[in-house]
């Protein structure tokens, strides 16, 4: 069964243009998607709607068969989603540490080990680790909220190849061992060949291509 | 992670932010907190003034009131007119001291002009004083020893003079003397160092050769020694119409001296008496059971009631007050603004912390939460550090701004009086002739501090201020939906 599912969702900025015209996709746990497409095409408008940042002109969004509308969208995104961003989007005046215990009430040391860091990286300044460190960080404060459903938007979009590949095998683990839906908007194609599934956006359509 | 914990790591990691801050609400809780203490002090310094000073009324003689005046004829030439009404005496003062209750004292004042010698019989070296530009100087120059007279004040109780009891003049040596002493003085005590005078010298008074010379009396038959009790020193600058006239060269003492220097005085008596109540709230009452005492004729005088001595030192300080709650608000005002901005900015700068918070779920209202937390953290810093700043600051502000407040205004402590001729040559009375004070010492100084319960109001105003700018500066994020936050991050 799907965790989530959108069914002929229309968007628009200016309420003249559709920048979705009608999308429709189902998403399950335990597995990771790539969506691409062309710049502008309206893969970042897609995702914001996933994770309840706004709602669509029409359509529905269903969260476990349930519309995340009635569901409420702040309860939205702090209960069932987490979002990675391409800029990290870390809060530079908490340590790793301080960052994933935002929002989480698990401890956080466990979690960022688990990804690779020491406890002295896991006290350090956000602004002082690499890119590679900083989008860890913020993939454990994904892990470390209860979202079922992870949220990234080009998480490798600012990293070089080896550490991009890096972070697209812990995104991986997170579907395939943690057992969460994780949806990476991407342009690499390298990406989106080790997703278990990829979509493609264009013209505001969505068209679902299972093979890699 | 509860918002208060990131509030704290916030201002104890942006320091630069925070010391902005600090520095921003020091400044204006000080200069708050400062102005409220200030206000304060002047509210209690009036209450001070109005319990010290007490109240005055004055009695003179209805002198303005012709059928007072009893006519009788003079040779076949004409007639002579003289006042009929009871004489100011010390008698009349004591008979009203003890028929109405509640007067704590009283001075009976006469004023008139003699040539101070000294025991060696030289004209004592008087002190050169700017005069107030009427010219009589120049006019008087070629009047003989006209230009060494100078005022002697007769008095009953110096101690209840009203330039004594104003504050004009303080005591610095010696003593008061009351109508009891036999021929005392009190000088000021720059005239006595120019003299090599003290307490225990000895100073011979008699008229003016000039005057006397026009009365056909013989001056040296008119002298009378007296022995200085008592030194002055003037707390305020004050003005004459001569210099010779001034505060410093007058000699302060009674009747009976003045009346033997001065025996052109004829059987002249005081020219007022002035009676202090303890209780200016009792003016009424007492003023009313004086007029209604039996033995006395009510019509025989004029009863003034005197609020100057209070009202001269109300003024300032009502002023000040008023000055001052303007300058609060205008403070408040002012520093709300200015906060405001500061805040926007940095709310602003903040946009991408606020996106992020919202896409992990943190709702609005918890963000801007956060905002206020922050700053009253920091508020509660300045605020306490303002307790002690304002404390420094509030004092020294506080003595200037009387300081400029009293220096506008100059008042004379001598009442004017009505047509009287005290020496055949003008037709004013003396105190037309009375130094004229500027300001009034009683009130150089007030007691400035910081109270709690004004603390504790000015924590209370500075909160809500601050809620009221970080609402204003948080609006256009609480207006913004997350995903138009989140655009404006990239
Ligand atoms: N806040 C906004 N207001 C108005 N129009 C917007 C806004 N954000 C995006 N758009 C427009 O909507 C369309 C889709 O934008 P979106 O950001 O979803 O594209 P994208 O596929 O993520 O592109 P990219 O690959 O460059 O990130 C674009 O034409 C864009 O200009
Ligand atoms: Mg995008």
């Amino acid at each position: 069964m799907s965790i989530m599912e959108i069914e002929g969702v229309r968007y628009s900025y200016d309420g003249r243009r559709n920048v979705l015209k009608g999308v429709s996709a189902k998403f399950e746990a335990g597995k990771m998607y790539a969506v691409l497409g062309p710049s502008g095409c309206g893969k970042t408008t897609l995702l914001s709607l996933l994770g309840g940042l706004d709602s669509p002109a029409s359509g529905r969004i269903l969260y476990q068969g349930e519309d995340i509308a009635k569901t409420g969208l702040a309860e939205h995104r702090r209960s069932h989603v987490a979002f990675i961003f391409q800029s990290y989007n870390l809060i530079d005046y908490l340590t790793p540490m301080e960052n994933v215990a935002l929002t989480s009430k698990l401890p956080p040391l466990p979690i960022l080990e688990r990804l690779g860091f020491t406890p002295e990286e896991a006290k350090r300044n956000v602004l002082k680790l690499s890119g590679g460190q900083q989008q860890r960080v913020a993939i454990a404060r994904a892990l470390a909220s209860d979202a079922q459903v992870i949220l990234a938007d080009e998480p490798t979009g600012n990293l070089d190849e080896d550490t991009a590949a890096g972070i697209t095998g812990i995104l991986k683990e997170c579907a395939h061992k943690s057992g969460k839906c994780v949806v990476i908007v991407t342009h690499s194609n390298e990406l989106a060949k080790s997703a278990d599934a990829a979509m493609r956006l264009r013209k505001g359509e969505l068209q679902i291509s299972d093979g890699r | 992670m509860s918002l208060f914990h990131r509030a704290f790591l916030y201002v104890t990691r942006k320091l630069t932010k925070t010391f902005l801050l600090l520095l921003i609400l020091l400044v204006i809780s000080t200069l708050a907190l400062s102005g409220a203490a200030i206000k304060d002090a002047t509210g209690t310094a009036a209450l001070n003034v109005r319990q010290a000073l007490g109240g005055i009324f004055t009695l003179q003689q209805n002198t303005s009131d012709p059928s007072k005046w009893v006519s009788t004829p003079v040779g076949n030439a004409g007639s002579q007119s003289y006042y009929g009404g009871e004489p100011l005496t010390v008698d009349l003062a004591e008979r009203i001291m003890t028929g109405a209750a509640g007067i704590s004292g009283y001075n009976a004042t006469y004023t008139n002009y003699i040539v101070p010698l000294n025991a060696d019989g030289r004209i004592l070296e008087l002190i050169d004083s700017e005069d107030n530009g009427t010219g009589l100087g120049s006019l008087m120059a070629g009047h003989g020893d006209f230009n060494s007279t100078v005022a002697a004040i007769a008095a009953t109780n110096t101690a209840y003079d009203s330039y004594f009891a104003g504050g004009y003049i303080e005591l610095t040596e010696g003593r008061h003397f009351t109508a009891g002493d036999k021929n005392p003085a009190i000088i000021s005590a720059e005239l006595a160092e120019l003299n090599g005078l003290g307490v225990g010298s000895k100073i011979t008074l008699r008229m003016s050769e000039y005057k006397a010379a026009m009365m056909g009396i013989d001056a040296g038959k008119t002298k009378v020694e007296v022995t200085v009790v008592g030194l002055f020193r003037s707390t305020a600058k004050s003005t004459t119409s001569l210099s010779n006239w001034s505060m410093d060269n007058s000699i302060f003492t009674t009747l009976e001296a003045v009346k033997t220097a001065r025996p052109d005085m004829g059987d002249e008596s005081f020219e007022r008496i002035q009676f202090y109540v303890n209780d200016p709230g009792e003016m009424e009452r007492i003023v009313r059971r004086v007029k209604s005492l039996p033995d006395l004729d009510p019509t025989d005088f004029i009863v003034t009631v005197d609020s100057s001595n209070v009202d001269a030192v109300m003024e300032p300080l009502t002023n000040m007050n008023r000055l001052i709650s303007i300058l609060i608000l205008l403070v408040l005002a002012v520093g709300g603004a200015v906060l405001c901005l500061v805040l926007s900015v940095r709310v602003k700068e903040r946009v991408h912390e606020s996106g992020v918070q919202l896409a992990l779920g943190i709702s609005k209202k918890t963000i801007v939460a956060q905002y206020l937390a922050e700053v009253v953290i920091i508020a509660v810093l300045a605020f306490s550090l303002s307790a002690f700043a304002s404390g420094f600051v509030a004092k020294t502000v506080g003595s200037q701004l009387l300081n400029d407040t009293i220096s506008d205004r100059a008042q004379s402590p001598a009442g004017k009086t009505p047509g009287t001729s005290v020496d055949g040559e003008t037709f004013l009375g003396s105190a037309d002739f009375a130094p004229e004070f500027e300001g009034s010492s009683p009130l150089t100084k007030i007691e400035v501090e910081v109270k709690p319960a004004t603390a504790a109001w000015m924590c209370g105003a500075g909160f809500l201020i601050i809620c009221a700018a970080v609402m204003l500066a948080a609006a256009p994020v609480l207006r913004m939906k997350p995903r138009e936050i989140l655009s404006k991050m990239s």
